[in-house]
């Protein structure tokens, strides 16, 4: 029977998923065959993508651990893959026990992986979203109980945009999502560019278009207008490993410009 | 993080940290910690404390070092690299730490490695098992959680296709699967359907709009559901303003009746909007079959052809189905539907009743009367096909081909005889309405037959529309013009506005025979001589029509009347007939 046009997306252990990919590279196990053999492709022409992979989730602790120090009590993490370690909610908890979490995610496994991971745990949902739908995800049910839209929010959008190509439009969806939010709420993203990349680009863009979400090519200028509005705080939108890193060696094991990934964090005025 | 204090009389915790920084800069990106490297650190202080005390315990156990190797995995430092760099650093540091060289404590070293190693690479296997089931559970679970929504979509999509959105009701299409399964399965004897239509929707729609007809329409269905409800039928939307209600079993036509008044009671209850106070009717048909041997499709055109009649009855009625009217009805439309190809094969022919002058008895013209051989049906009157003509506007086509016939009959007595009779065709009122088509008609055929146009005359019905339509008029005046008769038909029994017979081209006055037949030779009371005078006064003159006895022949007489028409004269007849007579009176003539 042909899949209906309403249908959710279909499960497919059998095609590589870019969240499944980046449990590999951290060192998880959440992966299947497929998705280990694609991996391994990968990481013959860039052997660094373990390193950026945890290079990108050291900032989204940092990022995480800052605003919640900040006073931020609600985030909306978009693009949140499977719950690895170091969640959301684990770190913003150790800050403020009451921080509310919703996750969002476009792949079904990895929307079930976090419904069991955080099963009985009130204030924290995961949900299947599309960001190229940012409407269905700020008018969702869960979105709409669990988060505030009059209060401050904390909206993480990271290493997900270079999954967002631009013919769907991600300064739009930007637009959207930003302005959803009131003033005092942050943006953090996390955008792998290419500025810094020193393997074979076409080869990884390749590899990822087998994937169920196909990479986009960016650059970092090209990263600066989905704040839009929103000004950055320090240190602006840098190498991941230069944002505000709690130590001052290169003890992460990567050189700072060959993280290929930029991030930074805006707030609303 | 509590750093455990180094065992006492070995080193101080400056060696420690020294040492977890050192296993720290080794082990780093070989796999990811969720911990800022301060925390690491001191993590990996903590474990160097208590490797150190196992090393250098008495006696030598190196048991606990397993655990250590568990524990490493279980705060993340896990990748086959971490172990690697871990028994590198260690291997290295530890005996200094100490207080003693690789080479004296090589072996306690060892064993130590070997049990952590062995707790690690247990704890690794472990943590990959779980994360691998985990994954799959996720997998299941989603791919149920798809299933779910893609069923409830299915679900959501098939309700959708057999229910009405504006009302949320069932539509036409589930219906009729539900009493095609009645139909099926049987179990009911009798099923009686009722066919709603909301006769008051279309005028509040024109009116005011298909928000507020939307509106009525859902207050309708709502009122209709809960009544339905009540009464334990199901309920449907059918179409546009019609619902019906199947009625399984139904405890006879009392039963039905009573059902149809609470309807028409429930819906005839104003709709209130914030402006407005909406009256409401509704129309109902019923039908009450056997379900044995029903057709489906056939009930269902019973049942809409009785809510016609009901809505022909006025508002808030409702009619039960009858066979007979149904027949009748079915029968006059397949008449209908015959009557194109009655024209085509020339199935209509004339039949000619003499019209009479009193004075001397003489013919001084006929009526041209159709009839129908019907193929199946045998000879029709006219009284059976005219008005269907006149419905589906075939009047026109038949009319034409009547007055050629006429025509063509007139001019052959005419070359019989020098006082032919004329010949009175009847023109109904869309012949008249076609008026250039008529007039071209009747001129190009007076040219063709070669007929004088004083031997046509036309008959037109006195009728509601003529006085008032400057068209009509127009054609009216146009075919006097060329010299035709008109003369006005059962005058009397219809619309009577004298005003305007005084301008009506006509020559003519047929007495509606209606007046003949009440006339006795007791009466005192009759319009028969005012009727006559009044032609007289207009300057036409006066034919009564239906004449059938002397008695009513000679008063006609008496009181003046010019002609008549009726079975003492005359009945219609075949052209041969009229002939014979014509030739009898020149013979008499002679």
């Amino acid at each position: 029977m042909d899949r209906p046009e309403w249908a959710p997306p279909g499960i497919d252990v059998e095609r590589p998923s870019a969240a499944r990919l980046y449990d590999y590279f951290l060192g998880g196990s959440h992966n299947f065959a497929a998705d280990r053999a694609m991996a391994q492709q990968l990481l013959a022409t860039a052997p660094d993508i373990p390193l950026i992979a945890q290079a990108n989730r050291a900032f989204l602790r940092r990022a995480v651990h800052m605003l919640a120090e900040s006073g931020i009590r609600q985030f909306l993490d978009i693009g949140s893959g499977i719950p690895t370690l170091g969640n959301v909610h684990e770190v913003a908890r150790e800050v403020a026990p009451d921080a509310r979490v919703v996750y969002v995610d476009l792949d079904p496994v990895a929307v079930a992986h976090s419904s069991v991971l955080i099963r009985g745990q009130e204030g924290i949902a995961a949900i299947q979203g599309d960001v190229r739908k940012p409407g269905d995800i700020l008018h969702h049910e869960t979105v709409r109980e669990l988060i505030d839209f009059t209060e401050p929010v904390a909206l993480l959008v990271i290493a997900l945009l270079q999954f967002v190509r631009d013919e769907d439009d991600p300064a739009g969806i930007m637009a959207q999502l930003r302005g959803a939010l009131p003033s005092g709420s942050y943006l953090a993203i996390s955008h792998g560019v290419v500025d810094g990349w020193r393997h074979d680009k076409e080869m990884v863009k390749s590899l990822y278009s087998r994937t169920t979400t196909p990479a986009a090519s960016r650059t970092r200028a090209e990263v600066v207008p989905f704040f839009g509005d929103f000004e950055l705080v320090d240190p602006g939108l840098v190498w991941v490993t230069q944002w505000r890193p709690d130590q001052p060696s290169n003890i992460d094991g990567i050189k700072a410009a060959k993280s290929a990934v930029v991030a930074g964090v805006g707030r609303k005025p | 993080m509590i750093v455990e204090p180094a065992p006492r009389g070995f080193t101080d915790g400056s060696h420690i940290t020294r040492v977890a920084r050192a296993w720290a800069r080794a082990i780093a990106g070989a796999s990811y910690v969720p911990m800022a490297h301060v925390d690491i650190e001191l993590r990996l202080a903590g474990f160097t404390t208590r490797l150190l005390r196992v090393l250098t315990g008495q006696p030598f156990d190196p048991s606990p070092a397993t655990q250590i190797g568990v524990e490493l995995v279980e705060a993340h430092f896990a990748s086959p690299e971490t172990l690697g760099h871990t028994i590198s650093v260690l291997a290295d540091r530890l005996p200094p730490l100490a207080g003693t060289s690789l080479d004296s404590s090589g072996r306690r070293v060892m064993r130590l490695l070997s049990a952590l190693s062995v707790g690690y690479t247990r704890g690794l296997r472990e943590r990959t098992l779980d994360e691998q089931e985990s994954i799959r559970q996720a997998t299941v679970l989603a791919q149920l959680q798809t299933e779910h929504a893609l069923r409830e979509s299915q679900e959501a999509f098939r309700h959708a296709a057999v229910h009405d959105q504006l009302t949320g009701l069932p539509n036409r299409i589930f219906f009729e699967k539900q009493l095609a399964d009645l139909i099926e399965n049987g179990g009911a004897h009798h099923v009686a359907i009722c066919f709603i239509g909301i006769t008051s929707l279309q005028a509040i729609t024109d009116r005011f709009g298909h928000v507020l007809g939307d509106k009525a329409l859902t207050v309708t269905a709502d009122r209709l559901r809960t009544l339905a409800r009540s009464l334990g039928h199901p309920l449907a939307r059918f179409a546009g303003d019609q619902f019906v209600m199947l009625i399984e079993d139904p405890a006879g036509t009392p039963h039905l009746a009573g059902v149809a008044d609470q309807i028409i009671a429930t819906l005839s209850t104003p709709v209130h909007t914030d402006r407005h106070l909406l009256p409401m009717s509704a129309s109902i048909g019923l039908v009450d079959r056997p379900i044995a041997g029903m057709d489906a499709n056939d009930v269902m055109r019973a049942a809409g052809m009785t809510l016609q009649w009901a809505k022909a009855e006025g508002t808030n009625r409702w009619q039960l189905f009858d066979q007979a009217r149904s027949d009748r009805e079915i029968a006059k439309h397949a008449l209908t539907a015959d009557l194109a190809g009655g024209i085509d094969r020339d199935e209509f022919f004339l039949e000619y009743q003499p019209l009479v002058r009193l004075e001397d008895r003489a013919v001084i013209g006929v009526e041209a009367l159709v009839r129908w051989h019907h193929p199946r049906l045998g000879r029709l009157n006219p009284g059976r096909f005219i008005d269907l003509a006149e419905e589906s506007g075939q009047i026109v086509r038949l009319g034409g081909r009547l007055l050629d016939k006429a025509c063509r009959q007139a001019r052959e007595w005419a070359k019989l005889t020098d006082s032919p009779p004329y010949v009175s065709v009847n023109v109904a009122v869309p012949q008249l309405r076609d008026g250039a088509g008529l007039l071209r008609t009747v001129d190009n055929l007076l040219q063709e037959v070669g007929l004088a146009p004083e031997l046509l005359q036309l008959e037109i019905t006195e009728s509601a529309s003529i006085p008032d339509d400057p068209q009509l008029r127009r054609t009216l005046d146009d075919i006097a013009g060329l010299g035709v008769r008109l003369a006005l038909d059962d005058f009397g029994s219809g619309y009577s506005n004298l005003g305007y017979l005084q301008n009506l081209p006509v020559n003519q006055l047929k007495i509606d025979m209606q007046f003949v037949r009440d006339w006795k030779p007791s009466s005192t009371k009759s319009l028969l001589p005012s009727l006559v005078k009044l032609a007289h006064d207009l300057r036409l003159s006066a034919l009564a029509e239906g004449v059938e006895t002397l008695q009513q022949a000679e008063y006609l007489e008496s009181i003046g009347c010019d002609h008549v028409q009726g079975y003492y004269f005359g009945k219609p007849q075949a052209a041969s007939s009229i002939t014979s007579l014509l030739l009898e009176w020149s013979a008499e003539e002679l």
